[in-house]
């Protein structure tokens, strides 16, 4: 338990729901909140209630406002109630993390190491944002654009011709045709699996030489700075790749080496595998996304591995 | 994720994630059952203990209870629970302070019967909500007030607000988190009588 009064906490929580909404906050700053908020339940439950009257405050106000001020409102920023009644905050999933309705600015949602994160517009379409994942959100009447910097993020979009959803990761960009799809942007590589529906994949910018291309259900297209490469992947194998929303990694005939690697994402203690081939030794797993120690205990009483702790560092050679 | 072969599919399998809600879904059940029983819960807690703080520290336990038990289950139907878990808290303050132990207990059970009375119903709520809000600003400071409604109403900016007013922008931050705060209390707790006077 935290040391804070109820008050203390109280106004603490404000105070970062405030912080949150400027234009200068940061995914640090987002990192530091996830850390305040894990401290305590207290700073937690502190948090939810205030963001539930702040977020029911944004939407009284848009409701109240061409009543209240029609002239100098509607003039100064048109589109605003309009967008405020699109966005009207979800009761659901992911309530905290909910958008708040003010339209043209960019608002940040970020997720640190092992990391999950919903959100939910009130269109029905749903973000989930997997591990250290960071994502700038713009919604305006004619379009939802979503801009990943880092990490992996599922989308279930709910399509709507007038308010094309648009996402865009380093140079590529994908266009929602009815969808469900993840993209994934890791330092010098993007990908994007299609589920279900249609999407368009183009240049965002004019970089990349290939051309825009359609995706149908199965298609996972891999780009790095030199090379485009497509195949169909089987829905199953699909689903797999999307163990992360259940808090699961699902592996096949898979590699340690790839397994470990998979698992570092997740976790700030890091699987190392010294000895090459111990790295292609393979296994079949559905292993917790947080499941380092499970993985280690299979290592050494199945595999017969050592297994080393070095601070952050798990090292595992034969 | 690297998949080479399906051959091994009848590999380890370690640990499957159980049934359990996850997070996001605890966070939001709470906000939505929990959050609109917090008017009935002070006034439940305001009968035995007179002092403001001490009710809000005593409501802030009851959630931290209700919120960690209902990560391992959901409580349904929560109200009840809810009132189970303040009345242990109560009863256990009660047994540590010996001056209002008696009095406490005697009181409580005079409550017991009338905890399960259902609440307003979700769109009684709704309704009542812009009067809520409405009367939560008119309690704030004045100067407090206009920074929230600048905001919340009008929709300015924090350096537009600031500029207008004249004062810094880290100052308007400081009042919207405090007027924020204050409305939070009053639109979630407050009994405020929601019959609009005429």
């Amino acid at each position: 338990m935290s040391d804070m009064t109820t008050r203390e906490i109280r106004a603490a929580a404000a105070k970062w729901r405030e912080r949150r909404d400027g234009s200068d906050w940061t995914a640090e700053n987002q990192i530091e909140l996830a850390a305040w908020l894990a401290q305590s339940p207290a700073h937690k439950i502190a948090y939810m209630r205030v963001d539930h009257v702040w977020q029911r405050a944004d939407r009284l106000g848009a409701l109240r406002a061409p009543a209240a001020e029609q002239r100098s409102f509607v003039s100064k920023s048109g589109t605003r109630i309009a967008v405020a009644f699109a966005l009207a905050a979800v009761a659901g999933g992911g309530a905290w993390l909910a958008l708040s309705p003010s339209p043209a600015r960019e608002q940040l949602y970020a997720t640190s190491v092992g990391g999950r994160e919903t959100l939910k517009l009130a269109d029905g379409s749903q973000v989930e944002l997997n591990t250290d994942t960071a994502i700038r959100v713009q919604l305006t009447a004619s379009a939802r654009r979503i801009t990943l910097e880092k990490g992996e993020v599922y989308f279930h979009v709910v399509h709507n011709a007038k308010r094309p959803f648009i996402v865009t990761a380093g140079d590529h960009r994908v266009i929602d045709l009815g969808t469900t799809f993840f993209v994934r942007r890791d330092p010098g590589r993007f990908e994007v699996a299609l589920i279900e529906g249609r999407a368009r994949l183009e240049s965002a910018n004019g970089k990349t030489a290939a051309p825009a291309r359609d995706l149908v259900p199965g298609d996972v297209v891999v780009a790095t700075a030199s090379t485009v490469s497509s195949q169909i992947i089987p829905a199953q194998k699909l689903a797999n790749d999307l163990g992360w929303r259940r808090g699961v990694l699902v592996f096949h005939g898979s590699a340690l080496a790839d397994v470990a690697e998979e698992l570092n994402r997740y976790n700030t203690r890091k699987i190392v595998i010294a000895d090459p081939e111990v790295a292609r030794l393979t296994i079949g797993a559905t292993i917790p996304t947080h499941g380092v120690e499970a993985f280690t205990r299979v290592a050494r009483d199945v595999f017969g591995l050592r297994v080393a702790n070095h601070g952050n560092e798990i090292v595992i050679s034969r | 994720m690297a998949e080479t072969s399906d051959t091994n599919r009848e590999g380890l399998d370690l640990l499957r994630v159980g049934g359990a809600m996850t997070a996001p879904d605890v966070d939001a059940w709470f906000v939505r059952e929990v959050l609109p029983l917090e008017a009935a819960l002070l006034k439940f807690l305001r009968r035995i203990r007179r002092d403001r703080t001490d009710v809000e520290d005593l409501c802030h336990d009851v959630y931290v209870r209700v919120y960690e038990a209902a990560q391992r289950e959901i409580p349904d139907p929560v109200r009840p629970f809810l009132f189970t878990v303040a009345r242990n808290l109560l009863l256990n303050r009660a047994r540590h302070e010996n001056v209002v132990a008696i009095e406490a207990v005697a009181d409580l059970d005079s409550l017991g019967v009338a905890l399960d009375e259902p609440g307003p119903d979700r769109n009684v709520i709704a309704r009542q909500e812009l009067h809520r809000f409405q009367l939560a600003l008119d309690r704030l400071p004045p100067r407090v007030r206009q920074v929230v409604v600048m905001r919340k109403i009008e929709g300015l900016s924090r350096p537009e607000i600031a500029t207008r007013l004249g004062i810094a922008a880290s100052t308007v931050s400081e009042y919207l988190a405090t007027g924020m705060d204050a409305i939070t209390d009053l639109v979630l707790g407050e009994a405020i009588d929601t019959d609009p006077k005429p």
